[in-house]
């Protein structure tokens, strides 16, 4: 009997922390008000602009609340690293199993959940529209794109 | 040796082993074997690894009465739910050890009847218990909390009068085991074993305290007891098995494939001469667990 190859956490965490190390450590975000249509790079490359969704204008209001720029930036590295390491953890193979290694992420970082409750309510109210709260085996490529994409979002959201 | 000669619970009867078991669709492996015969030759498949890797860690349980028919039997559960989740990638996830007390009513009241009125069971009750019904994980059940095991509750709940709660034989009903059959020799263990089934083994025999330089426990003494076999290893120089007891940490001496504590490998002739022999060894696999609740989404 072989065991499957079921992720193994610490690797997962390594290779997330990597992104965040790596891709992003130099990542400089203005934060000033914007309007709530943000510009965004699709998968062909392609410069579009796209209208926020209503949860999503909330999570951008709620964030701009937030007057620790460290906090901020923290936050957008957490949003983006996750989006960056979902394009890349083909290993994954469900979407609970992304949470524990978010949430040792975050920890590495000092980072406490529910910092500022309006914005992780902002949050949590939209991954409950994106559907992130059912979880949902990361079986095709469609799948493992729909599960980028939330972070990508939120991303989306928050930059600029 | 502590003495431990209370918390045998194992009642020798092979005619009402027979009698019982007549009602399960496949109640001896022998006639089922044929697909997966040989297939655990030379193999070493070590299910607590499984466990260990779904749970984090392999329970440790602690019997406090006769009741190991139980015990042995929920380590044959955790197993088949770890392997369903880890090696079947089920669509499932571990929610807690299984509890044992329900185990240990229904296998004495809602099998056996009631008929016995003090401490054990028959190995096939608990079996049949588990594939009838089905086992639940250590939690909260409205009002019936099994968080932590209570072997007052599971005496209370195992007497002639007494019985498994109905909220709780309702839901233990959508966890059922979905095959168990008698096992009857090494051979056929060690191919259970190799394909992911857990095996309960229930006899007379004791074991030393003081495993051997190998992880062997040499039989000596007498226990009515029932176990479970969580791996194999047959590619060793002295092929055999890996049985897990109810008594906390009560053995020591080396370990080996990383066994848990409480644990010994059996040899294989002594397996089937000393236990198997007996006729009251079951194999349990495939078990109708949780699908995973729904994601927290304060993740910020």
């Amino acid at each position: 009997m072989k065991e499957n190859s079921k992720s193994n956490l610490a690797l997962h965490i390594i290779s997330f922390c990597l992104v965040f190390g790596v891709g992003y450590t130099v990542a400089v975000v203005p934060f000033d008000l914007l309007p709530q249509y943000i510009s965004t790079i699709s998968d062909d490359n392609q410069e579009e602009i796209v209208e926020l969704s209503a949860d999503l204008k909330k999570v951008r209001a709620e964030y701009l609340k937030i007057s620790d720029k460290a906090d901020r930036i923290l936050i957008y590295k957490l949003f983006a690293g996750s989006a960056a390491y979902l394009s890349h953890a083909v290993s994954l193979q469900t979407t609970a199993q992304f949470d524990p290694m978010l949430g040792r992420v975050q920890s590495s970082y000092g980072w406490e959940r529910d910092k500022y409750k309006e914005f992780t309510d902002s949050v949590s109210d939209y991954l409950i529209e994106a559907g992130y709260d059912e979880p949902r085996k990361l079986s095709t490529e469609e799948d493992r794109r729909w599960f980028r994409d939330i972070f990508r979002s939120l991303t989306d959201a928050i930059k600029g | 040796m502590p003495d431990f000669s209370h918390l045998g619970g194992w009642i020798n009867n092979p005619q009402a082993v027979e009698t019982s078991m007549k009602s399960l669709p496949h109640p001896v492996f022998q006639d089922s074997w044929g697909p997966i015969k040989d297939s655990g030759e030379d193999q070493v498949v070590l299910l607590y690894n499984f466990i260990e890797k779904v749970a984090g860690a392999v329970p440790i349980r602690t019997q406090t009465i006769g009741d190991c028919v139980s015990q042995g039997a929920a380590y044959a559960v955790d197993a088949a739910k770890c392997v369903d989740i880890y090696v079947h990638n089920e669509w499932e996830e571990w929610v807690a050890e299984t509890s044992t007390e329900d185990i240990y009513a229904g296998a004495r009241v809602v099998i056996g009847g009631g008929e016995i009125s003090g401490d054990g069971a028959f190995g096939v009750w608990a079996a049949r218990y588990c594939n009838e019904y089905g086992a639940v994980p250590r939690g909260k059940y409205g009002k019936i909390d099994l968080t932590e095991y209570s072997g007052n509750k599971a005496r209370n709940w195992g007497k002639p009068s007494g019985g498994v709660p109905k909220t709780l034989l309702k839901i233990a009903k959508q966890h059922p085991i979905l095959t168990v059959s008698r096992v009857d020799t090494y051979e056929q263990a060690r191919d259970l074993l190799a394909n992911g089934y857990a095996v309960t083994v229930a006899s007379n025999q004791g074991f030393s305290s003081s495993r051997d330089s190998e992880g062997f426990a040499k039989p000596e003494g007498e226990w009515a007891h029932q176990m479970c076999l969580l791996g194999v290893d047959d590619n060793y120089k002295r092929p055999g098995v890996l049985c897990m007891n109810s008594w906390g940490v009560w053995n020591a001496g080396p370990k080996r494939n990383n066994q848990p504590d409480g644990s010994f490998w059996i040899d294989a002739d002594e397996l089937e001469k000393r236990m198997l022999k007996v006729g009251d060894c079951w194999a349990f696999s495939g078990y109708e667990g949780f699908k995973p609740r729904k994601l927290n989404t304060r993740i910020i």
